[in-house]
């Protein structure tokens, strides 16, 4: 436990004895949220959201209310949100859901007429297949002026359970207006505060790289093999400390962009916290599978010099793009996910949450195997 | 007391590439012991397999008559190793440097500061000990080094080219040192190519040639074992084949040719045979001869006797 605190105290000692790297991984990130932010935000053309479709099914026994509720989709300031359709039944309504004709779909349930009539509450339901987006919350605030209006009527929302798992992230969403209270309002300053942060993260890949031929397979690491500490502690304390930096610099570009540039992380910040230290994780695993595998050091070189910012560009990080498919070859696309779906959709995707932390643990033991295996000597030109 | 030895070590990297065949030596306490070979002998994997670096796959090697396969850990704290390859963090002061490694040693608290400090002091850095090592010459750079690697007292010091690429004054520096460590009781495996450092300060030597140790023992028994005196004969113009063929014959294999104007003569033992050798050459090359000079059996010619191969030219083509 010692020899691990000595090697985490000196790598942390090396670290800010090197002033370049705090500027280059604290400031520049936080200067491009700013310029970034503020110089693309009229770039992002924001779409109002309205004429939101949504299904109407009248089960039987609802005959009496329906005209009431029709008369309330004809008017005029409802039918700009939302255009009501009648569904002959909840099955139909329901793969009509599935299959995207509809946001959301009403259903009327069949004793509405007799509780009515028993002044008795009535529960409508709302059946949604996507959670948490802005057409949801339009259409919830919508029919809110429903149950205002009649206190004996309320409304219950369920998400209608789906086949397919997870989330899919629609870059489109992020940009389009919401004035909706409560809800986030996306800017450029936000999606660049997201990003940025990332990008961060990314970087401690190169640390990782850094630390295994410097520090294991370099001179360096020489001393400490022949050393009494055991090569497993040496791994580990190098990824320990390249996740800790990591996760630093990234809370630190965090907390500046919530108090100074507004940028908007969701509900709650730990859940944020959670995500950095996943991602700090995942990419110094990625950094340490590269350190143990490839020996020739131009090569690396032109993977974090080239590789990393072409990976942010497939992402989106620079430029909201949607690459589709595409932009899952770039590991930066996972983390940039669970970030946005958790701040716009207030949701952790579990899947991506279950998935990253696996790699993270191959990729820790495989490196552990390599390079506690590892004999002889790297020269410091090599291949 | 022998301080390291090595019995029946043999060492391949994969089947194709035998690196040391049967290697056997010791080397008794206290001793500066020199291991001379050209590029590719098999000095760094002996090194390696010493320091641990290399798993040992056949043969024993005992450092304070503790094998390294079953005591690894004591004998770990035993050696200090300074490579020819500076290890020393650029980004820290010289005192943090020490520190550091003083510290991966096991050494703490007042230990650990009185060790740094007489670390420093020993390689004459204490007023430089909150400079970073960007800020030094080569030559302190070096010591840094050696203070980095005999920080935590060990017993047994392997340097590795301690002086390639340092200036003069540092150079002489670090060969008195290696007198002091000697002086405190240390054993020092000492590398270089080098003849000249190697015969001023070791008093043992081993010289290793394809994967073979020709020899390891006292350094002037290696002398005497290769003559007494040498003969070195300059001309004035280079000679004609045929009368390096007249030279050849006289003297067969106890000379040898250092260039078309110099040839190196070991005298033999017996005075009436110097002496016949002297007028002989008089004789067939009288006003030929530049100069003749007698000098004792140096390493190198020593080494050239055993190995055929001179250091000097190994160190010139592969730089």
């Amino acid at each position: 436990m010692r020899s691990f605190g000595i090697l985490i105290a000196n790598f942390f000692q090396k670290m800010f004895m090197e002033k370049v790297v705090l500027v280059n991984l604290i400031v520049l990130p936080i200067l491009l949220i700013g310029i970034l932010g503020t110089s693309l935000s009229s770039i992002y053309n924001p779409k109002p959201v309205k004429h939101v479709p949504i299904g109407v099914v009248y089960e039987s026994g609802s005959q009496q209310y329906k005209p009431s509720l029709e008369g309330f989709f004809a008017d005029d300031e409802v039918k700009e949100l939302l255009i009501a359709t009648e569904i002959a039944s909840v099955s139909e309504a329901r793969h009509k859901l599935g299959e995207g004709a509809y946001k959301a779909v009403l259903i009327v349930p069949e004793d509405t007429d007799l509780l009515m009539s028993n002044g008795e509450d009535v529960e409508l339901t709302v059946l949604y297949k996507e959670k948490d987006t802005i057409e949801q919350s339009i259409i919830a605030v919508t029919l809110s002026t429903l149950t205002d209006a009649t206190n004996s009527l309320r409304i219950a929302y369920e998400i209608m359970p789906q086949k397919e798992n997870g989330h899919q992230f629609v870059f489109e969403q992020l940009i389009t207006d919401s004035d909706i209270s409560g809800q986030p309002k996306t800017t450029a300053m936000n999606y660049y505060g997201v990003t940025m942060t990332v990008l961060v993260l990314f970087y401690g890949l190169s640390f990782s790289i850094n630390n295994i031929h410097q520090d294991f397979k370099g001179n360096l690491g020489v001393k400490l093999r022949i050393s009494p500490i055991p090569p497993i502690i040496t791994i580990i304390s190098l990824f320990t400390a390249g996740v800790l930096v990591s996760f630093a610099q990234a809370s630190i570009v965090i907390l500046f962009s919530k108090f100074v540039f507004n940028v908007y992380f969701g509900e709650h910040m730990y859940i944020i916290f959670l995500i950095t230290l996943l991602g700090s994780m995942f990419f110094n695993v990625l950094g340490l599978l590269l350190g143990v595998y490839i020996n020739n050091r131009k090569l690396l070189n032109l993977i974090t010099n080239i590789g990393i910012p072409v990976m942010i560009f497939i992402a989106g990080g620079y430029y909201r793009i949607d690459l589709g498919l595409f932009s899952f070859i770039s590991p930066v696309t996972y983390i940039q996910t669970l970030y946005f779906t958790y701040i716009y959709q207030n949701e952790l995707l579990l899947p991506y949450t279950f998935t990253i932390l696996l790699v993270i643990t191959a990729g820790i033991l495989v490196s552990l195997t390599m390079l506690s295996k590892y004999k002889g000597v790297q020269v410091n030109e090599d291949i | 007391m022998d301080m390291l030895n090595i019995k029946n070590v043999q060492f391949a990297y994969d089947k194709s590439r035998q690196v040391l065949n049967n290697i056997n030596f010791s080397i008794k306490e206290n001793n500066v012991a020199g291991f001379l070979g050209l590029n590719g002998a098999g000095k760094s994997t002996l090194i390696q397999l010493i320091i641990g670096l290399l798993k040992l796959s056949e043969g024993t090697i005992e450092i304070a008559s503790l094998n390294t396969k079953s005591h690894h850990k004591e004998i770990k704290k035993m050696i200090g190793y300074v490579p020819q390859d500076l290890a020393i963090i650029e980004n820290l002061t010289a005192y943090q440097n020490v520190k550091f490694f003083g510290s991966i040693y096991g050494l703490k608290g007042k230990e650990l500061r009185e060790h740094v400090d007489r670390a420093l002091e020993f390689v004459q850095l204490s007023d430089r000990a909150k400079d970073k090592p960007s800020k030094f010459s080569g030559g302190l750079k070096r010591r840094l080094n050696i203070a980095c690697g005999i920080v935590h007292n060990p017993k047994l010091i392997i340097m590795d080219e301690p002086t390639v690429g340092v200036d003069p004054q540092s150079r002489n520096y670090i060969l008195e040192s290696i007198q002091e460590l000697k002086q405190q009781g240390k054993t020092v495996i000492y590398v270089s190519h080098y003849m000249e450092e190697i015969e001023a300060i070791c008093n043992q030597v081993v010289i290793i040639n394809n994967g073979e140790v020709l020899y390891s023992g006292d350094m002037e028994e290696l002398k005497r074992q290769n003559g007494n005196e040498l003969l070195n004969v300059i001309f004035h113009e280079p000679l004609e084949d045929e009368e390096k063929r007249q030279l050849l014959s006289e003297f067969k294999e106890r000379a040898i040719f250092r260039s078309d104007t110099e040839v190196e003569i070991k005298v033999p033992t017996e005075a009436e045979d110097s002496f016949n050798q002297l007028i002989s050459l008089k004789t067939n090359f009288n006003h030929r001869i530049k100069r003749i000079q007698l000098s004792d059996v140096t390493l190198e010619s020593a080494f050239l006797e055993l190995t055929g191969n001179n250091l000097a030219s190994d160190i010139v083509q592969t730089g």
